[in-house]
C-alpha cells in the first residue's frame, strides 16, 4: 500500500502463537531488489534467498505481501497468483524449515490472505489491535464479507438505532473472556449478554454461597443451596438471553486450559478481587496482545466512615497497562501467587497475614461494571475512543478520566509485549 | 526457564560461576562461601525460589542443605513441604519500614532489582550471622 499506486511486497515476520500468527516485524522490498516480469513486478531471486535465510536464522515464519493498486472495492488473488502460490509455498517452507507461509495481497479498499498449513489452505484473515478509530479502512472492510449470523431485529432494534448494523455485527463477532463471575463478572455477564454478545470464556471455579447472593446477578436462593458453580448459573444466563451462543468454561484461571483460551480471546474483562490475577491477566494480555480491561471496586467501613469507589482500567496493546498505571500492588500479587505450603511457612513465622473478608455492595458493583462495559462497547463498536483509566468516587459521586503514560521501564507489559507463546505463560498453570 | 530468568542469566552466570538452573520447583543454585566460626561448614549451596510472577514479584526467602548449621540456629523451616526435602527454607524478607516489600524491577534486567542483587544481599545476610 506504501508504493501506491505502484506495485509492490513486503516479507512480513510471524511466530504462531494460540492458533494465530503474532506479526514481529515487517521488510518491505527495495526499488533494486524488485524486477519486472510479464505480469508485473517480481523479487529478485537474490533478494529473495537472503531474505528467507535471515528469516530462517530468525525461526520465524513469513507472509508474503504484495498489492493490487488497481483493485476494485473487493481485491483478490489473480488466476496466476492462485495458480502459483502452492508451488511456492512449497519452495518458501523448505527454505524456512516447514515454518509458516502465508500471502497477502492489499488492494485500495480491502485485503485478502491465505495460509498454507501442511496440505491444505486456510483463508487469513488480519486482526487488528489498537483503537477501531486506529486501524486502516482497508482492514474493517473484510469484516464486511466474512460475517456471522445478522443481529435479531426484534431483541436489538433500538440498539442498532444507537450502534449501526456494523456496530452490532462486531458485537456478535467479538469473543469476551470474563475472568471472575463474582459480584461485578456476573453483571459484566448480564450486560454482554443482552447487548448480543455470543461468545464466551468464562474463568471461576467458585461456587454460589448464600453470601454471595446480595451482589451475583445470576445467580438464585436455589443455586446456593445447591452449591452450583458461578460460571454454570453465567452459562444460564447467557443461553436465556443471546442468540446461538458459543460458550466455553474452563474453571479456575491458573490452568493451561483457561490461559490457552483467554489468548484467543478478542478482550478480557477482569472482575477479580486480588492482584496476583491481575498480574497474570496483564502479562497474557500484553504477550498476546489483547485488549484488557480490568475493574476494581472497594467499599471500606472504618473509623473515618465508608469509603467507596472502584476503577476501570483498559489495557490496549501497546498502551499503558494496570502496572503503569501504578494499580497493580506487585506485593499482594506475590502473596496471591504463591503455594498454599509456603503461604503456610509464612504464616508460621508472621510474615504473612490471614485474608480479610470485604464488604461489597451490588449498587456500586453495578455502576463500575456498567461503566467497563460501556468502555467495552466503544472499543469493540467504535463509537468512541476508550477511557482507558477512569475512577469512580462513591461517596462524593464523581467520576475522574486518570491520564496514565506508558511506563517504558515496566517490568509487565514491556517484556512481554508482543512475545506470545515465548512469554510461557502457562508457569503460572498449577 | 522463565523468559526473564533467560535474559539475567549471563550477568548472574559471570559472578556465580557455578549457576545451575532447576525445576519442580522453578530455582537457581548457587555455591556461597561461608565464615567457618559462624558456620559448621565453609561453603555452602543456596537456591532462590523463581516465582511464577517474577519479575514483577521477586523472590522470598532462600534455601540452603538442611545440614548447614549456624551457631544459635538458622531463622529457618523444613522446606519439605514447598517440594524440597533435605532442605531448609531461611526466613529472609526484604521489606521497607512500613512493612512493604522493596523489590522493584523494571523492563531491563541490568536495571532495578534483578537476581544478582538478591544473591549478593544473601551473601550479606550470611556474612553477618543472618542478622
Amino acid at each position: 500500500m506504501r508504493r501506491a499506486p505502484a506495485e509492490g511486497g513486503a516479507f512480513l515476520a510471524v511466530e504462531p502463537s494460540h492458533g494465530r500468527l503474532l506479526l514481529r516485524s515487517t521488510r518491505v522490498f527495495r526499488d533494486e531488489e524488485l524486477e519486472p516480469d510479464a505480469f508485473g513486478l517480481i523479487l529478485r531471486d537474490q533478494a529473495k534467498v537472503a531474505l528467507l535465510a535471515e528469516l530462517k536464522g530468525a525461526g520465524h515464519g513469513v507472509i508474503d505481501v504484495h498489492t493490487h493498486p488497481g483493485s476494485d472495492r473487493r481485491v483478490d488473488f489473480s488466476a496466476l497468483d492462485q495458480a502459483e502460490l502452492p508451488a511456492y509455498a512449497r519452495y518458501v517452507q523448505l527454505k524456512l524449515g516447514g515454518k509458516a507461509f502465508g500471502a497477502l495481497v492489499l488492494g485500495r479498499h480491502s485485503y485478502a490472505g491465505t495460509f498454507f498449513d501442511k496440505s491444505q489452505t486456510r483463508t487469513l484473515r488480519i486482526h487488528a489491535v489498537g483503537e477501531r478509530a486506529d486501524i486502516p479502512p482497508w482492514v474493517s472492510a473484510r469484516e464486511e464479507y466474512e460475517r456471522g449470523p445478522s443481529p435479531d431485529l426484534r431483541v436489538h432494534d433500538r440498539q442498532l438505532r444507537a450502534l449501526g448494523p456494523a456496530g452490532q455485527a462486531r458485537l456478535i463477532d467479538t469473543c469476551v473472556g470474563i475472568v471472575g463471575l463474582g459480584g461485578t463478572g456476573s453483571v459484566v455477564v448480564q450486560q454482554l449478554a443482552h447487548l448480543g454478545v455470543r461468545s464466551y470464556v468464562l474463568v471461576d471455579d467458585d461456587v454460589v454461597e448464600e453470601s454471595n447472593l446480595n451482589r451475583l446477578a445470576t445467580a438464585t436462593r436455589a443455586d446456593a443451596r445447591k452449591m452450583r458453580r458461578k460460571d454454570e448459573v453465567a452459562e444460564r444466563l447467557i443461553r436465556r438471553l443471546a442468540q446461538q451462543p458459543m460458550i466455553v468454561r474452563t474453571g479456575t484461571l491458573r490452568t493451561r486450559e483457561s490461559l490457552r483460551h483467554l489468548a484467543g480471546a478478542d478482550l478480557i474483562i477482569g472482575c477479580v478481587d486480588n492482584d496476583g490475577a491481575r498480574l497474570i491477566l496483564a502479562e497474557l494480555a500484553a504477550a498476546h496482545l489483547i485488549p484488557y480491561l480490568d475493574i476494581g471496586v472497594s467499599v471500606q467501613a472504618d473509623a473515618r466512615g465508608l469509603q467507596m469507589g472502584g476503577r476501570t482500567a483498559f489495557h490496549v496493546p501497546g498502551g499503558p497497562c494496570l502496572a503503569c498505571a501504578d494499580e497493580l500492588d506487585f506485593g499482594e500479587a506475590a502473596e496471591d501467587l504463591e503455594s498454599e505450603s509456603l503461604r503456610k511457612i509464612r504464616l508460621s513465622r508472621g510474615y504473612a497475614e490471614d485474608r480479610r473478608i470485604e464488604a461489597a455492595l451490588m449498587p456500586l458493583n453495578t455502576t463500575v461494571a456498567g461503566l467497563a462495559v460501556t468502555e467495552a462497547v466503544c472499543f469493540i463498536t467504535g463509537v468512541r475512543r476508550v477511557v482507558r483509566f477512569q475512577r469512580y468516587d462513591y461517596s462524593g459521586s464523581r467520576l475522574v478520566p486518570i491520564y496514565v503514560e506508558r511506563d517504558h521501564d515496566c517490568p509487565v507489559c514491556m517484556p512481554a509485549f508482543a512475545m506470545g507463546d515465548r512469554q510461557q505463560l502457562d508457569r503460572y498453570a498449577l | 526457564m522463565h523468559p526473564r530468568l533467560a535474559a539475567e542469566w549471563p550477568d548472574v552466570l559471570e559472578v556465580y560461576p557455578d549457576l545451575v538452573y532447576r525445576d519442580g520447583p522453578d530455582r537457581i543454585e548457587v555455591g556461597v562461601d561461608l565464615d567457618r566460626q559462624l558456620y559448621n561448614a565453609d561453603r555452602t549451596t543456596v537456591g532462590v525460589l523463581v516465582p511464577a510472577g517474577y519479575p514483577a514479584t521477586g523472590p522470598d526467602g532462600f534455601l540452603v542443605p538442611a545440614s548447614l548449621q549456624m551457631n544459635g540456629g538458622l531463622p529457618a523451616s523444613d522446606a519439605t513441604s514447598i517440594g524440597m526435602p533435605g532442605w531448609l527454607l531461611v526466613s529472609f524478607h526484604m521489606f521497607d519500614t512500613s512493612g512493604r516489600p522493596t523489590w522493584r524491577a523494571t523492563s531491563d534486567p541490568k536495571k532495578g532489582d534483578n537476581l544478582i542483587g538478591y544473591l549478593a544481599s544473601i551473601e550479606h545476610f550470611l556474612a553477618k550471622s543472618c542478622s
